[in-house]
C-alpha cells in the first residue's frame, strides 16, 4: 500500500468513526405520539352548496377501472363533490402506495385492509383522528349497520384510546368458508353423501386414495392437497371441526387466548398426522406456497377434495371459465358438490369465517384543515347506508341501464340467456366492462366508493333464489367461527411479533403433520411460541378485549345473547 | 510522431480526451444519481423514520434499530443462513466456471465448442420464477427424480422439504445456472495466453495435463483472485431470487436470508429496520472486499488484487 492510500484509508475510517459517534442517541422514540385532534368538531360547518374536491383511494382490485364512471358521477351530483379516484390492484397497493405517500401525495380518503396498515399510516403521520362521537353524529344508520354486522371493526382503527378511521363491514364474509368434493368419485368408491364429520372425511379421503376413483387401474390419486398458501386456509376446515381456529384469537372462559395453543389444536394435528401417515395427503403440499398446486391437482383429477371453493358461481358446470367448467374440461363426467362445514363433537357444523368486520377508511391528515370534507364524506356514507336505491346504484350502477333483476332465468330478445338474479345489461355485460364502471356484482367484494356490504339488508333481495338457497344450505351464518377481535393485528405489538410467530407456527404444524416433528412435542411449541413474543400479544389482546367493551358501549352495540 | 507526444503527460490531458469524457459522463451521472445519492438515505437506519416528517425531519434514535435487529429472533438467524449458503456457494461453486472453461478450452471442434458454450450459459438468462417452477416439479413427490427413486424400490424422498437436501439443491442448481456465464470471463483470459508458452512446453516434452497445470492454470490465477474478491462482496446476499421462489415453510429455518427478512420488513413499512439490515449487509460486504484485496496484495507483494 502506498502512503497516499494509507492516509486516505485513515481519513475515511476516522471520518466514519466520528460521524457514527456523533449520531445522537435518543432511544425514546417519539413518533408514535397520539396527539389529540386539533379539529374543533363541534363547530365544523359543511355547507352543502359548496363544491368540494375529494381524492379517493378506495378498495383495491379495481383493475381496469377508470375515472368518470356513472357511479362516480352519480355520487358527485348528489353530494356536490368532485371525486378524484385512485385505483389500485393488490400489487400497486403494496408497492406503489408507499411511494405515493412518501412523495406527499396523501389522498383525502384512504382505504386500508388491516389494522396494521392503519397504524403504519398513523405512525407516518398520514391520517387524522376521527373521534367516535363524530361518526355517531353524522352516521347514525351506518353505525347501526356496523354494530349489527361487524362490531369488531370498531377497534380496527383504534390506537391508544383514539380512533383513526371509519370501519367498514362485509356482511357476506361472516359465512364460513367451505370446500368442494368430487361427488362422482365419492359414488365410485361407495359413498353417496358428502362427508359431514372428521371420521367421514377421513374415510372418504382414504377410499379416494386407495380405491382408484378415476378407474385407471393405478393408485395415483390422493385424497386432498391442503392449501397452505395463507394461514387462514391451512387445514382450517379440520381444525374448525375441533372447535378451534389455530391462527386466530379466541375466547375461552372469558379470556382471550391463541387458538394454536389449545389442546384441541393438538388433537386435530394428531388426526392430520395420521392422515398423512396413511398417505392420504398430496406429499407436495408443503411446497405449494402460492396455492397453485392445490387447485391444479384438483382440476387435473389427482385429488378428490379442495378447500376453499365457496361461491355459487364456482359451481356452474356449463360455464367453461367457472371452476366446475375447468374440472369438466379434464373430465367431462366430473361432478362437483360443495362440502358444508364439518360437524364438531357436539354435532354442530363449524367453519372458519372472516367475520363481518371488514376494513378501514381513513382521512388524510391534510383534512384537519378542511374538516368539512370529512363531514361531507360521512354524510355520503350515511345516505348510502340508509337508501336501498343509492346503495345499489353505488354498487352496480343504474337499474334498467346497467343491470336488471330477473326473478327467473329466461332468454332476452337478443337471444342471450338471462340468469336468475342480477344481470348486467349490454354493453356492460362484456367482460371487464362492469369493472370499468367500478361496478361489482353482488356477493363479491365491497364496492369502490362504499366498501361495505349489507347483504341481509339489501343484497339478499336481489340475489337469485337459487343462490340464496345455496348459501343457506352450505354456508349458514350461525356455523361461522371468527377471530374474537376480528383481526389479530389489532394488538399493538403484532407488527413486531405476529408475522414471525405465524411463520413459526405454520412451519411447526406442517412438520408435525409430515412427522418431521413429533405431535407430542406440542407443549414445547407452546412454550416457544409464548417466549417469542406470544405472551406480549396475549396480554395486549386481553387488554384490547376490555377496551372493545368500552367502545361498544360508546357506539351503542347492544349486549346480545351470544 | 512528435517529441511532445512521447513525453509522459502531466495530469490528465482533458482537452484531448473530451470525446471520451463526454461519453463517460452519462454513466457517471447514472452512478451518482442511482447509487451514491440514495446512500444518503442510509441515515434512516439511525432514525425513527416517519414518512411525513421526511428523512431529515425524523427523530434520531441512535443504534436502536440495530439493537432491535440483533435482539430479534429472526435476524441473527437470517445472517447465519445467509453466511452458510454463501460460503457453500463459494466453496462448491467457485471452481465450476474454471473447470468448465478449461474443458471447453480443450475442445477443438469450433462448432461443437460454441454450441456447448451457448447451452451452458443459456440458463443465466432464465428468470428464477420459471426455473424454480421447473425444479420444484423435477424434485417434487411426483417428479422424475422421485420416479427413479421409486423404481429403485425406495420410498419417495421429499427433497425440497428436507433442510440438507434443500440447501444442496439450492447450491447445485445455482451452479448449473451460473457456471456457463461465469466461464465466459475465464474463456477470455484463456484466449489471452500466449501460444509461445505452449509451444515451448511442447518442445520441453510437456503433455496436455502438464501444460494445463503449469501454464493454463497459473495464467488464470489473477482472474480468479479478482473474481474471488468480488464474490466476497456478495457474501451477504445469498441469491434472493432463487431462494424466494424455491423455499417453503419447512425449510424456513435454513433458507430465511437477510434479503427475505428485509423484504418482510419493507412490506410492513418498517423502513428504518429494513434499512438498518440492508446497511449491515452492505458494510460487511465492503469490509470483506477491502480486506480480501489488502490480503491479496500483501501475499502477492502488490501484484494481484482488484485495485
Amino acid at each position: 500500500m502506498r502512503l497516499g492510500e494509507k492516509v486516505f484509508l485513515v481519513v475515511v475510517a476516522s471520518t466514519l468513526v466520528l460521524v457514527l459517534s456523533l449520531i445522537p442517541t435518543n432511544p425514546k422514540s417519539q413518533a408514535m405520539l397520539s396527539k389529540p385532534s386539533p379539529v374543533d368538531w363541534e363547530n365544523v360547518k359543511d355547507d352543502p352548496a359548496r363544491k368540494l374536491h375529494v381524492s379517493w383511494q378506495g378498495i383495491i382490485n379495481q383493475t381496469g377501472a377508470a375515472e368518470g364512471s356513472w357511479i362516480e358521477r352519480n355520487l358527485e351530483k348528489r353530494f356536490n363533490i368532485e371525486l378524484a379516484p385512485v385505483f389500485m390492484d393488490a400489487n400497486a397497493y403494496q408497492k406503489r402506495r408507499p411511494l405515493m405517500l412518501i412523495g406527499g401525495d396523501v389522498p383525502d380518503v384512504m382505504w386500508s385492509g388491516d389494522p396494521l396498515a392503519v397504524r403504519a399510516n398513523l405512525r407516518n403521520g398520514f391520517i387524522m383522528e376521527l373521534p367516535y362521537e363524530v361518526i355517531l353524529k353524522h352516521c347514525p344508520t351506518y353505525v347501526k349497520m356496523v354494530n349489527k354486522y361487524g362490531k369488531e371493526a370498531w377497534i380496527y382503527a383504534q390506537y391508544q384510546g383514539r380512533n383513526y378511521g371509519l370501519p367498514t363491514v362485509n356482511a357476506g364474509a361472516d359465512r364460513p368458508r367451505i370446500g368442494c368434493w368430487r361427488m362422482d368419485w365419492l359414488r365410485k368408491v361407495g359413498i353417496d353423501k358428502v362427508p359431514e364429520t372428521v371420521e367421514e372425511m377421513h374415510e372418504a379421503l382414504r377410499r379416494i386414495r386407495y380405491n382408484d376413483p378415476d378407474g385407471n387401474g393405478q393408485q395415483d390419486t390422493y385424497g386432498w392437497s391442503p392449501n397452505i398458501s395463507h394461514w387462514s386456509l391451512a387445514f382450517a376446515e379440520v381444525f374448525a371441526a375441533y372447535d378451534v381456529l389455530p391462527f386466530d384469537l379466541m375466547e375461552r372462559d372469558g379470556k382471550v387466548v391463541w387458538g394454536g395453543l389449545q389442546p384441541e389444536t393438538k388433537e386435530a394435528l394428531r388426526e392430520l398426522r395420521k392422515w398423512y401417515q396413511e398417505g392420504l395427503l398430496d406429499p407436495d403440499f408443503p411446497l405449494d406456497t402460492q396455492g397453485r398446486n392445490a387447485e391444479s391437482v384438483f382440476i387435473n383429477g389427482k385429488v378428490g377434495y379442495i378447500y376453499p371453493i365457496d361461491f355459487p358461481w364456482y359451481y356452474q358446470p356449463d360455464e367453461k371459465d367457472s371452476f366446475y367448467g375447468k374440472v369438466r374440461g379434464f373430465d367431462p363426467s366430473a361432478e362437483l358438490v360443495p362440502g358444508p362445514p364439518l360437524r364438531d363433537r357436539n354435532g354442530q357444523r363449524r367453519g372458519r369465517s372472516w367475520g363481518g368486520g371488514a376494513h378501514i377508511m381513513q382521512f388524510g391528515k391534510q383534512l384537519e384543515h378542511q374538516p368539512g370534507k370529512v363531514v361531507r364524506v360521512l354524510k355520503m356514507m350515511e345516505a348510502i347506508a340508509g337508501s336501498e336505491e343509492l346503495y345499489l346504484e353505488t354498487r352496480n350502477g343504474k337499474r334498467g341501464v346497467h343491470w336488471n333483476y330477473n326473478p327467473t332465468a329466461d332468454v332476452r330478445p337478443d337471444g342471450k340467456t338471462q340468469k336468475e338474479g342480477i344481470n348486467l345489461l349490454p354493453p356492460y355485460d362484456e367482460k371487464n366492462r362492469g369493472r370499468e364502471n367500478s361496478a361489482e356484482l353482488l356477493g363479491g367484494t365491497c364496492s369502490f366508493f362504499f366498501p361495505s356490504s349489507f347483504e341481509p339488508v339489501y343484497d339478499e333481495k336481489f340475489m337469485s333464489a337459487t343462490d340464496r338457497e345455496w348459501l343457506h344450505r352450505n354456508r349458514r351464518r350461525e356455523w361461522g367461527m371468527a377471530n374474537v377481535l376480528g383481526k389479530s393485528d389489532v394488538v399493538p405489538s403484532s407488527g413486531r411479533y405476529l408475522g414471525d410467530l405465524v411463520n413459526y407456527q405454520m412451519t411447526t404444524f406442517i412438520e408435525m403433520v409430515l412427522g418431521k416433528r413429533d405431535v407430542e412435542e406440542f407443549d414445547s411449541f407452546v412454550a416457544e411460541w409464548r417466549r417469542r413474543g406470544g405472551d406480549v400479544i396475549l396480554e395486549q389482546a386481553n387488554e384490547m378485549s376490555r377496551q372493545i367493551q368500552k367502545i361498544y358501549d360508546l357506539v351503542g352495540v347492544k349486549k346480545e345473547a351470544e | 510522431m512528435s517529441r511532445k507526444a512521447n513525453r509522459p503527460a502531466r495530469g490528465i490531458p482533458y482537452r484531448r480526451n473530451l470525446g471520451l469524457i463526454s461519453m463517460a459522463l452519462p454513466l457517471v451521472a447514472f452512478f451518482l444519481l442511482f447509487h451514491y445519492v440514495p446512500m444518503l438515505g442510509l441515515v434512516i437506519a439511525f432514525k425513527d423514520y416517519v414518512m411525513s416528517d421526511g428523512i431529515f425531519g425524523s427523530a434520531w434514535v441512535g443504534w436502536e434499530n440495530f439493537v432491535r435487529l440483533f435482539s430479534s429472533e429472526d435476524f441473527p438467524h437470517a445472517v447465519r443462513n445467509t453466511l452458510m449458503i454463501s460460503v457453500l456457494r463459494l466453496v462448491c461453486g467457485f471452481f465450476a466456471p474454471v473447470i468448465l472453461a478449461l474443458l471447453l478450452n480443450e475442445v477443438r471442434l469450433a462448432g461443437y465448442k460454441r454450441s456447448i458454450q451457448t447451452l451452458t450459459y443459456l440458463p443465466h438468462f432464465f428468470s428464477w420464477v420459471i426455473l424454480a417452477g421447473i425444479f420444484l416439479m423435477i424434485f417434487g413427490g411426483g417428479g422424475p427424480v422421485n420416479s427413479v427413486v421409486k423404481l429403485l424400490g425406495v420410498h419417495p424422498v421429499s427433497f425440497l422439504t428436507d433442510n440438507v437436501a434443500f440447501i444442496a439443491i439450492l447450491i447445485v442448481t445455482g451452479i448449473w445456472q451460473g457456471a456457463g456465464w461465469g466461464a465466459i470471463i475465464y474463456m477470455a483470459s484463456l484466449s489471452g495466453i500466449s501460444p509461445d508458452l505452449y509451444e515451448a512446453a511442447v518442445i520441453d516434452g510437456a503433455n496436455r495435463w502438464k501444460q494445463t497445470l503449469h501454464i493454463t492454470l497459473p495464467s488464470l490465477v489473477p482472474t480468479m483472485i479478482t473474481l474471488f474478491i468480488l464474490s466476497l462482496g456478495g457474501i451477504m446476499t445469498a441469491g434472493f431470487d432463487q431462494i424466494y421462489n424455491m423455499y417453503n415453510p419447512l425449510v424456513f429455518n435454513v433458507a430465511d436470508i437477510i434479503d427475505t427478512y428485509v423484504l418482510r420488513r419493507l412490506m410492513g413499512l418498517d423502513l428504518s429496520l429494513a434499512t438498518a439490515a440492508g446497511m449491515f449487509q452492505g458494510v460487511v460486504g465492503m469490509v470483506l472486499i477491502v480486506g480480501a484485496n489488502i490480503f491479496a496484495r500483501k501475499i502477492s507483494k502488490g501484484e494481484q488484487g482488484v485495485w
